[in-house]
């Protein structure tokens, strides 16, 4: 039995010898700021895995590669993936350097799959609407701190504090706080323009990098002047572009605001005031609708008062003139989706936030 | 210890140490494979077309989230759906402004939204044909892609990926194994490794999923067809005038739809769209500032340009409300000249505009910004010609600052002052725009 063993072993000592004569491949994983060797980083060759680096000289060799033209990929969580192609037996070695990413997870346990991906993003404009012009804002970009501070404070005063806006007869899932995975970009040299559109532009490359954003979020600082006419520019603003595409933007030091804006972007909601806006029907669980007989039938069906139906309207100030939209809507004031600076999300608005929550389960 | 004891050892330590090579740390190793669609659309006018598909390694969005009136359906070769999703229009954007916080605490701010782009990230999906973007409301297709090129494409760079794998035929690489430099092994040990990979081969599962990068390639073709004639819906209740506009609209070589009612252009619309509308103001039941208001209400009628066309002098409330509405107002009685005049000029500016967008697009001037100043182009004319209105009724003369009624005299402030900050703007955004077109040796724009 032991001779067979031997024969065995002999057998593959020759496939092995025989085997690492065709091409080979030294990949050399190096840090792009540093140039110090990345130990631990995944190396794929033509689409497989084919191991990590070498921690000591950030390096893995690869055999056996057939003639011709091979793709390399290389990642590491946190690092930007890069990819390269390499001519086989022509080259034998190829080194890739890999840069830190521009994407900070917040979340403290780790990232939670099925959950919402909400990524704040720095903006280096702002507006004033007294002088009618885009102004430079560039606290973000110079002081990442700061950028930091604030978007843990919008997450902690909004996302995670919906319980205190919303009604508490439509209760929000007791873990609905888990129901969400935040991030910042932070890259200094790509910069958000708040200003450019109406819920603001980024860089091509975020879009490349970050394929998975549910939502978006521009931040900037602060809107300076208050509203004069219809020529200024939104101070908040929500634009679909497609799944992974969904952007808003609003005002750090605004956080009425920015729930209601959320409440667009993430929720589908409506405006419930009287304006020039978008008004429709948001089935299923609307929170405005086109007619009264829809309002009050919806109120029906989930135990709301359907006397509670009302027009969207507005009766003529000094300043405007009078307002009326063929949009019903059945939340009380002060309703957040009317107001920007007070309210809560009423019933029916708070019955589709618990709908898109309830989509978004988390493992 | 037996020499078969100590092989047996030896294959149980080398078998072990190939399934966790890297010890401790390597079990965090996960490799990643995840891979998305990503489909660009560009939206001009009501028409959506195909700009790219590709498929790259990353992670998707949670499409259980998204809602909207769009469909998104990804099918497999035999045309069934293998997963669809919902989305919005991308014209829509939803701007607020802060106002008083003792009145008016938000006002609403929308834009035209007639251009934009879409992109649409979705997960891969193993057997992948194409992709089709339709209407919720009435099921209409409005773009569709043939995914079969950016799989392909993709997977011609990386072929081992677990997907392209069982995608395509059996992979051809051969068999290929890692050896990390910092432990130079003597060739028994490679051996003895080989043998133990060889043996585990049997027992490994590798159930990886994978994710890979890929160039982007144009994919399947424009879902919009461009009629040969230019289409025109005229709307009026007196069937005399739309005989005459028609005869001679007809005599120009337009193809021409009529409607009696405002209720009846809508009726229309739903069925047909016409790349613009001439629309009586004085009708009834419904007029046609109201029938206006229908059709910029539905997203679908939203973009087509609207001429609006009346013996009634036009308000100044009317101006305030209805001027991002329409595109151009002639007074009655016309000359035939002046029609013409106006289609052309609507035609035209939309034809401009698609045109000058394809060479920025070549020339790369971010396509936003473009948009940004075909709209504000559009605003400016149109804002121009409601202000000389306002200002001179036609049939009377002209008047002068204090002959004009004080709401009249408002409103023309206002549109004066919106129309002075989009002038800034859109000199600012042809400046931008035409530095990138002279040094590319493209025609600058001169509208």
């Amino acid at each position: 039995m032991g001779k067979i063993f031997l024969v065995v072993f002999l057998l593959t000592l020759a496939w092995a010898v025989s085997a690492a004569e065709p091409g080979s491949l030294t990949v050399v994983v190096k840090d792009a700021r540093t140039k110090a060797v990345v130990g631990s980083a995944l190396v794929y060759l033509d689409g497989a895995y084919k191991g990590t680096t070498a921690d000591m000289s950030g390096a893995i060799t690869l055999n056996g590669l057939k003639d011709g033209t091979h793709t390399v990929r290389v990642t590491k969580p946190d690092f930007r993936e890069v990819t390269t192609k390499i001519v086989s037996p022509d080259q034998t070695t190829v080194t890739l350097e890999i840069a830190k990413g521009a994407l900070v997870l917040l979340n403290d346990e780790g990232e939670k799959k099925g959950a919402i991906n909400v990524v704040f993003y720095p903006s280096s404009t702002s507006y004033s609407c007294t002088d009618h012009a885009k102004v430079s804002a560039p606290v973000y970009i110079n002081n990442e701190t700061r950028f930091r501070e604030d978007v843990m404070k919008v997450i902690k005063s909004t996302y995670l504090d919906l319980d205190k806006v919303t009604s508490s007869t439509k209760p929000l899932p007791a873990d609905y706080r888990d129901r969400f995975n935040f991030y910042y970009y932070y890259d200094t040299s790509a910069p958000a323009d708040a200003f450019e559109g109406c819920a603001g532009t980024i860089p091509a490359n975020y879009w490349n990098e970050v394929t998975f954003a549910d939502i978006t979020v521009i931040l900037y600082p602060k809107y300076y002047g208050a509203y004069s006419d219809a020529a200024c520019q939104p101070t908040g603003c929500s634009q679909d572009y497609g799944p992974g595409r969904n952007l808003m933007k609003a005002p750090s030091d605004q956080l009425t605001l920015i729930q209601h804006e959320t409440g667009h972007a993430m929720y589908d909601l409506v405006d419930t005031y009287c304006g020039n806006t978008y008004y429709y029907q948001n089935d299923p669980h609307a929170n405005v609708w086109s007619s009264r007989e829809n309002c009050e039938s919806d109120a029906r069906s989930h135990g709301r008062d359907p006397a509670q139906c009302r027009q969207i309207q507005q009766a003529a100030t000094v300043s405007s003139a009078s307002c009326s939209q063929p949009y019903w809507r059945w939340d009380p004031m002060p309703d957040i989706m009317a107001s920007g600076y007070r309210g809560k999300f009423g019933e029916a608005a708070t019955q589709r936030i618990n709908y898109v929550l309830s989509k978004a389960v988390t493992s | 210890m037996t020499p078969r004891n100590l092989f047996s050892l030896i294959l149980i330590v080398i078998l072990c140490s190939s399934l966790c090579p890297y010890g401790a740390a390597a079990q965090q190793v996960v490799p990643d494979f995840d891979k998305v669609v990503r489909i660009q659309i560009n939206y001009l006018d009501g028409a959506y077309t195909l700009s790219s598909a590709e498929v790259q390694y990353g992670r998707a969005p949670n499409l259980a989230l998204q809602s909207g009136e769009l469909k998104g359906s990804i099918l497999d070769p035999t045309g069934k759906e293998r997963l669809s999703f919902s989305t919005r229009e991308p014209w829509r954007a939803q701007g607020d402004i802060l106002g008083d916080p003792e009145g008016r605490t938000l006002i609403g701010y929308t834009e035209d939204g007639d251009a934009s782009d879409m992109s649409i990230t979705v997960p891969w999906v193993q057997d992948m044909a194409s992709f089709t973007l339709t209407d919720s409301r009435n099921g209409a297709l409005l773009v569709s892609a043939d995914l079969t090129p950016a799989a392909s494409l993709f997977c011609a760079d990386y072929p081992g990926d677990p997907d392209c794998q069982a995608r395509s035929a059996p992979s051809q690489l051969a068999a290929m194994e890692p050896v990390a430099e910092t432990t130079p092994l003597p060739i028994v040990f490679v051996a003895v490794f080989s043998v133990s990979v060889f043996l585990a081969a049997g027992l490994a599962i590798m159930t990886v999923r994978r994710r890979a990068a890929a160039t982007a390639i144009p994919a399947g073709a424009a879902a919009a067809v461009k009629p040969v004639k230019q289409t025109v819906l005229i709307v009026d209740d007196d069937p005399e005038m739309v005989e005459i506009i028609d005869q001679f609209l007809t005599d120009e070589g337009y193809a021409t739809i009529r409607a009696f009612s405002g209720k009846g252009c809508l009726d229309i619309l739903k069925k047909q769209l016409p790349d613009l509308v001439l629309l009586d103001v004085l009708m009834q039941p419904m007029n046609g500032w109201e029938t206006l208001e229908q059709i910029k209400k539905d997203p679908i009628t939203k973009p087509i340009p609207v001429l609006m066309l009346t013996g009634k002098h036009l308000t100044s409330a009317e101006a305030k409300q209805y001027n991002i509405c329409i595109d151009d107002y002639i007074m009655k009685p016309f000359r035939h000249e002046e029609i013409f005049a106006a289609i052309d000029n609507i035609l035209q500016r939309k034809q401009r505009f698609r045109d000058g967008l394809e060479l920025a697009k070549k020339v790369g001037v971010d396509r936003e910004k473009f948009c940004e100043l075909a709209k504000l182009s559009r605003r400016i004319s149109v804002n121009k010609k409601i202000i000389d209105i306002l200002q001179a009724p036609a049939g009377t003369p002209t008047w002068g600052p204090d002959e004009m009624t004080p709401e009249n005299k408002e409103v023309i402030d206002q549109i004066t002052r919106t129309t002075r900050v989009n002038e800034q703007r859109a000199e600012q955004l042809k400046t931008e725009i035409n530095k990138v077109f002279r040094s590319k040796g493209v025609p600058e724009i001169n509208w």
